[in-house]
């Protein structure tokens, strides 16, 4: 109503994901010296979720920034490679972001609480 | 002198950012009917939520029947015998109507299974009482609006309470239904319930209720006798704390001097396949155009197709004596056509943005700079013109006002060719 | 009949329809199909998903997601038998032969498995209504959470059951050749679905999901109804990896991984809206059999389990296209 064409840009956001994605793809594979199909299956896109949000990125839309989502991607990898040098294992990996993708998601509601309560 | 079935005492009611309630004194007698009147934002709406039980009061004190209460929830102000007909519609869209009169006192029998037919009984009985005649099985989804409205009130009164709340009900019922209505308001008069009547139709306030209670900027600012023969004016005046000089009528024909006027928009035989047909009429520029009838008369349908949202399937449009047609609200808007819906908070806006950010939408391919990145200062400009001293914090927090304003402004700053 | 009654009636049995054309596909083209071998274990694989999607259901009918189902297939066995290895082994008793074989304590593992997922269950429920989170997020968590924690038990090793006789009861016993666990999935639907049609139950469900305000403003506090709904998933989470780890006598650390997507589609199909307040359980338990009957005329067709993923992803579209186009009609 406001004559902004929301199919026009839900389309082109999906179509910048799935390029996203296939670049990540890429990217993997460079790293690996392989492509196979259960490259893919690892979880990826709940860890995509997962980071998504940890930078912020409010999932009933209209919040959010790529750079703290960059961000987000960044400190994520460096915490869980801290993790892997400190010894604790495989399995803690998965824990970790679960446990840190709850505390973190209700430190936001939280935070956004008080915000609206000062005003 | 009579117990007052409700008092208010200096009851007061803040919400981040917003004083709702200071002080309020109010009082309600049996086999009353009080209206309360007040401008958007006065604080109607907040003193029956909290008589309601919808939220806490901060401050003074609440009485029924002499005895101080504490109304936290909805359940314990309909245990002290509080009903409340929501201005919202408070139905759930996919039960039936006995479902919903029922919803949250299901009848059951002593081993905990629901009682179907006596519930649908009593669904009966209470709608047939208030002269209502309706399927108690049918989804609430296939409802009229008046028949939503009836199971609402039926859902209200289904444990006699002493207490009634009205928020609004007429507002979508004619001129028979709201006579029917007020038939039945007379009916619990008679058994001595204590009502209160909000509505903005000053004249129905006038007709059903024995007391007029104005209130504005959360304050009980006047009480009217309505035995008196008041007007509207009598309540209009306390309502926005202004003097009108001279008739009501007097203020709206000011704006028309009946000069040489240019033609804005000439609307020529527009109809579409099922809302309206044959609609034509001219804008002159400078003026304003009242269109007024009845919800699903058509004429929410007929703006949206004039400004592009929905299809039209026959008739012409000139703006500025060329003919448009527009098939998107981009190419109405394009055509210099905006509008500002009713649901803003749905339709208008985004509630999580900031002022400045909403009113760029409609707008954004005029604000850039030679390079396509967007021109801030310009930005800011524009929008304290429009909406003054608006902070930048997101939309969800301001109270009504601004918000129209933003909405308004959105169209407005597309079409000035900002 | 008109066209416009047939395509009503097709409508409104969707489900049925399918369920009769799929078992017909796997009764003519397959010799294998109509074996009493090949229905057990289709009755069998309906029992675990069943449960699963019940679960899930409950949850979407109050406007929330549960993603935890696959992970609790596995953490709620593995938990309970690591507990009951512990409380066991305070009074003197040692369950775990060999580092892997469980040759004791069936009674309190199973108890002690039905806890937990009730418990894992209530915790999700809590965390979401108290701090008004996004089920998604908390439960997505909770599934890494989970999924990571299962291998802490016991060093991501897996538990064998078939020392211990009794323990295969549960998943391969039969009555009158009708597997038990799928009799034990009978009644605990039957009792779910009566449940929610002629108690408060169902009510409160319904309305907490269908329009919360409306459920707030009528007094019912749709916080409580929503933690519920997540216990009663975790709780037959927790039956249906019981009854997985029984039939294949081994609690492995990795069982269940994705299930809760079929889970989802199951429910998805069967009509449940993950707006809340739609759909019945009637409906998922069609769905279910539906999915059931996929993959097991698929398989029986030699057809490998990507295919059969594909195809319930072709499935999740297809429910929700129909179910876009059911709104707008509707409403």
């Amino acid at each position: 109503m406001s004559g902004v064409n929301i199919k026009r840009i839900k389309l082109i956001i999906f179509v910048l994901a799935g390029l996203f994605a296939t670049l990540g793809g890429l990217f993997q594979s460079a790293l690996l010296n392989e492509v196979g199909p259960s490259y893919g299956a690892g979880g990826y896109e709940m860890t995509g979720l997962s980071i998504a949000i940890f930078g912020g990125t409010s999932m009933a839309g209209g919040k959010g920034s790529i750079l703290s989502t960059a961000l987000a991607a960044i400190t994520f990898q460096l915490l869980l490679n801290v993790l892997t040098l400190s010894g604790l294992g495989t399995y803690m990996e998965q824990v970790f972001k679960g446990l840190f993708l709850i505390i973190i998601v209700i430190s936001f509601q939280n935070l956004e609480r008080k915000r609206y309560a000062k005003l | 002198m009579l117990e007052a079935l409700l008092e208010l005492k200096k009851v007061s009611k803040s919400f981040p950012g917003v004083q709702a309630l200071k002080e309020v004194d109010f009082q309600l007698y049996p086999g009353e009917v009080v209206a309360l009147c007040g401008a958007n934002g006065a604080g109607k709406s907040t003193a029956a939520s909290i008589i309601a039980g919808i939220y806490p009061h901060d401050a003074g004190e609440i009485l029924i029947r002499g005895k101080p209460v504490q109304l936290t929830t909805p359940k314990v102000a309909e245990q002290h015998g509080v009903g409340i007909v929501y201005q919202e519609p408070t139905l759930v869209a996919r039960m039936t109507v006995v479902e919903n009169i029922f919803l949250g006192k299901e009848l059951t029998n002593k081993y905990g299974k629901l009682d179907f037919k006596k519930m649908k009984q009593e669904a009966e009985k209470t709608l047939e009482a208030l002269g209502f005649d309706l399927d108690v099985n049918r989804k609430v989804s296939t409802l009229t609006m008046v028949e939503r409205e009836a199971t609402e009130i039926a859902k209200a009164v289904l444990l006699n309470p002493h207490i009634l709340i009205l928020d609004e009900v007429t507002a979508p019922l004619n001129q028979k239904e709201v006579d029917h209505l007020f038939e039945v308001i007379r009916n619990l008069k008679k058994q001595n319930i204590g009502m209160i009547f909000i509505s903005h139709k000053l004249n129905e306030c006038i007709e059903i209720s024995d007391r007029v209670v104005v209130f504005r900027n959360g304050e009980n600012v006047a009480e009217l006798d309505c035995t008196k023969n008041i007007t509207e004016k009598d309540i209009i005046t306390p309502m926005l704390g202004i003097d009108i000089k001279g008739d009501l009528h007097d203020v709206v024909k000011e704006g028309h001097a009946a000069e040489e006027k240019e033609v804005l928009l000439h609307v020529d035989n527009f109809s579409d396949e099922e809302n309206f047909s044959g609609m034509s009429f001219t804008l002159h520029k400078n003026e304003v155009l009242g269109f007024a009838g009845l919800k699903g008369a058509g004429i929410t349908e007929l703006m949206f197709a004039l400004q592009g949202t929905i299809p039209h399937t026959g008739g012409k449009m000139y703006v500025h004596s060329k003919e448009v047609n527009p098939r998107t609200p981009y190419e109405g808007i394009k055509a210099g056509i905006g509008m500002v819906t009713h649901d803003r908070h749905k339709e208008g806006l985004a509630l999580s943005l900031d002022v400045k950010s909403n009113i760029s939408v409609s707008s954004l391919d005029m604000l850039l700079t030679k390079l396509g990145f967007v021109n801030e200062r310009k930005l800011d400009e524009r929008s304290e013109e429009y909406v003054p001293s608006s902070r930048s914090r997101p939309l969800r927090c301001t109270s009504s006002s601004p918000t129209c304003r933003a909405a308004t402004s959105r169209r407005l700053s597309l079409l000035n060719g900002c | 009949m008109n066209n416009k009654q047939v395509k009503q009636v097709l409508g409104d049995n969707m489900l049925l329809i399918i369920i009769i054309l799929l078992v017909a596909m796997g009764a003519l083209f397959t010799d294998s199909f109509l074996t009493l071998y090949n229905i057990k274990n289709l009755l069998y694989s309906m029992t675990v998903y069943g449960f699963l999607a019940l679960g899930q259901s409950m949850v979407m009918l109050v406007s929330e997601l549960n993603l935890t189902q696959g992970s609790l297939l596995s953490f709620a066995p593995m938990f309970a038998m690591f507990l009951t290895s512990k409380i066991l082994g305070l009074t003197g008793r040692n369950i775990l032969v060999g580092g892997n074989y469980i040759t004791g304590g069936l009674v309190l593992y199973m108890v002690l498995a039905i806890l937990v997922g009730m418990l894992v269950g209530f915790l999700m429920g809590i965390i979401i209504v108290k701090f008004n989170v996004s089920s998604l997020v908390v439960t997505l968590g909770m599934m890494y959470t989970l999924g990571g924690g299962v291998f802490f038990l016991f060093n991501g090793y897996s538990l064998y059951l078939n020392r211990l006789e009794s323990a295969k009861w549960l998943g391969t016993a039969e009555l009158f050749s009708i597997p038990v666990s799928f009799v034990l999935f009978a009644l605990v639907s039957g009792i779910l679905i009566w449940a929610m049609k002629y108690t408060k139950l169902g009510r409160r469900i319904y309305a907490t999901g269908g329009n919360e305000r409306a459920a707030t403003y009528a007094g019912i506090n749709t916080k409580k109804w929503k933690v519920i709904a997540f216990a009663i998933s975790g709780t037959l989470a927790s039956i249906a990896g019981l009854i997985y780890s029984s039939r294949v006598e081994s609690v492995d650390p990795v069982q269940g991984t994705g299930y809760q997507m079929f889970a989802l589609a199951i429910a998805v199909v069967g009509g449940v809206s993950m707006e809340g307040g739609r759909g019945t359980l009637v409906g998922t338990l069609m769905a279910t059999a539906i999915v059931a009957l996929i993959f097991n005329v698929m398989s029986l067709f030699n057809l490998f389990s990507w295919y059969q993923t594909m195809f319930i992803g072709a499935i999740i579209l297809i429910a929700a296209i129909q179910q876009a186009y059911n709104r707008k009609s509707l409403v």
